[in-house]
């Protein structure tokens, strides 16, 4: 498990990159403050998610972009790139579109449950 | 995030997006669904439930002492001590009330009256329903030599199982593991990282051979030797004593703490009593449900139509179970979602992770593509030809798109 994690890398994504940074089908991982963030263009569309798997914080920018899902490296999640929904366990909380890198697994998911609940 | 003279800014949260909602409301909605299983399988359908706007009573039974946990840190790294306890439940205890689960722990299903629609539990209680999912699991083979009960001899399945195990490795000086099963091999890395001498004791030739073929069973065998494991291979336990395991060889190893990780069985008794179509579990169809009205089973216990092998199988992994549950909530809210995901699961030995991706009972080849002493390999399972599963270490893409692969891939 990756609970430790590492300073944003990456681009600052709050100041913007120029969109022919980013090739159709490709990722970039920056950071939005201190939170990590993946940019995935699919065509020309571009989705902006939470750059870390919800179950393990496994770094989605290596695993695998398939339609508009994109899957987990480490444990085989999917996640919606359009909804951020989980649709695939391991995972079971959606994707943020700025996870705090700092919080454990327990707070994500803490914080996942009250949003869910309103 | 917006776009703006040809950069792309990303800005704040975006709120979440609801849930796919269902896509034909069923023309009777439950309103009671009873959930028997408090682990994988249980947890990812109660979850599902209320991710899908359900609205009616959930009551989830469960036999254990402790609100579902993450059961795969428990051999793996709480277990070995690099994991506190705060991360092993998969939600905090208020969650289940905070949405609605009648999560009721330590409580046991004695029967179920499938025409009557309601389930018995021990103490006499009936708890109807219109949804029933069967979640029992599995439990862990016991030992039945001499000594199999004595306070040092431990099997693996709860928090209250690893919590006993880790107070025993405080003053465990070496260890006997019985079994190179993964729970076996992944425990003896744990205690290992705890410092204690392990010994492996098994029938097996290789361990893992029978999952995982004679090559990756050779690499977990010296993987295990590299960090000090000792292995008694075509070896058994003859009795266990204080301080001390004979072997049939005759050979005896000081140990004091015994782990039992000589794999588990289908807890499908409750099915059995209530009539259901067993056959080495409990058997579904494609929707996950039992041959009994309104009743699903999902998890250790389901043995399901795999489109991809054309066989009926039953698998004892996490994510499967957890996806099955997910389904199994989706069809007791009326949708007809056939279960097809290809099983996963995967298996942690020191800092090496082994992914494994669809299900070989056997196999005619492997094929291996890198290098596994170099911990950088992708194999394939095959039977005349055809991929049926396949391990990696470290080829994650190759492993995800191998999976895609399966995915599009049936027996017909």
């Amino acid at each position: 498990m990756a609970e430790e994690q590492s300073k944003p890398v990456g681009p600052d994504l709050a100041q913007g990159i120029a969109i022919a940074d980013l090739a159709d089908g490709a990722t970039v991982t920056g950071h939005v403050g201190d939170e990590a963030v993946l940019l995935v263009r699919r065509g020309d569309e571009i989705f902006a998610i939470g750059a870390l798997c919800t179950h393990y914080n496994a770094p989605l920018a290596d695993g695998l972009v398939v339609g508009d899902t994109i899957r987990c490296p480490w444990h085989h999640a999917c996640f919606s790139l359009r909804t951020g929904e989980a649709v695939r366990a391991p995972a079971i909380a959606p994707y943020r579109l700025l996870v705090c890198g700092s919080a454990r697994r327990q707070d994500l998911r803490r914080q996942e449950a009250t949003a869910r609940r309103r | 995030m917006d776009r703006r003279a040809g950069k792309i800014f990303v800005g704040k949260k975006r709120p979440h997006a609801d849930a796919k909602p269902l896509g034909t409301p069923a023309r009777e909605a439950p309103q009671r669904i009873v959930i028997v299983g408090g682990g994988a399988a249980g947890y990812a359908a109660a979850e599902m439930l209320r991710r899908q706007k359900f609205e009616g009573s959930i009551v989830m039974l469960s036999s254990d002492d402790a609100s579902p946990v993450d059961r795969p840190n428990l051999s793996k790294d709480y277990l070995a001590g690099r994991a506190p306890e705060a991360w092993v439940p998969l939600q905090p205890d208020s969650f289940y009330p905070d949405n609605g689960i009648d999560l009721r722990l330590k409580t046991n299903v004695t029967g179920i009256d499938v025409h009557a629609h309601k389930v018995t539990l021990a103490d006499g209680t009936a708890v109807p329903y219109d949804k029933l999912l069967l979640a029992t699991g599995a439990e862990p083979m016991r030992l039945t030599i001499p000594g199999a009960d004595l306070p040092h001899v431990h099997t693996l399945r709860s928090l209250a199982d690893t919590r006993a195990i880790i107070e025993g490795a405080k003053s465990a000086r070496s260890a006997v593991v019985l079994g190179a099963s993964f729970i076996g091999l992944e425990v003896a890395a744990a205690l290992r990282a705890r410092g204690i001498e392990v010994h492996v004791v098994a029938p097996d030739k290789r361990p893992m051979e029978r999952v995982l073929g004679p090559q990756m069973g050779d690499f977990v065998r010296a993987l295990h030797e590299t960090n000090g494991v000792v292995f008694h291979l075509e070896d058994l336990a003859n009795a266990i004593e204080a301080k001390q395991v004979q072997l049939k060889s005759g050979q005896s190893i000081n140990a004091d703490l015994i782990v039992a990780g000589i794999g588990v069985r289908p807890r499908i008794e409750l099915a059995q009593g209530a009539g259901l179509t067993i056959d080495r579990g409990v058997v579904v169809n494609s929707y996950l449900e039992t041959s009994a009205p309104d009743v699903y089973a999902a998890g250790d216990i389901a043995r399901w139509p795999d489109p991809h092998s054309g066989a009926s199988i039953r698998v004892e992994h996490w994510v499967v179970a957890e996806r099955q549950g997910q389904t199994a909530a989706l069809n007791m809210l009326g949708q007809r979602e056939a279960f097809t995901a290809v099983p996963f699961f995967w298996s942690q030995h020191y800092d090496i992770p082994i992914n494994y991706v669809g299900h070989a009972e056997s196999w005619d080849e492997i094929t291996i593509d890198g290098d596994i002493a170099a911990k950088d390999c992708l194999l394939r399972y095959k039977r005349n030809g055809r991929v049926l599963a396949i391990a990696s270490i470290f080829r994650d893409v190759a492993c995800l798109e191998a999976e895609v692969a399966m995915e599009a891939q049936t027996a017909h």
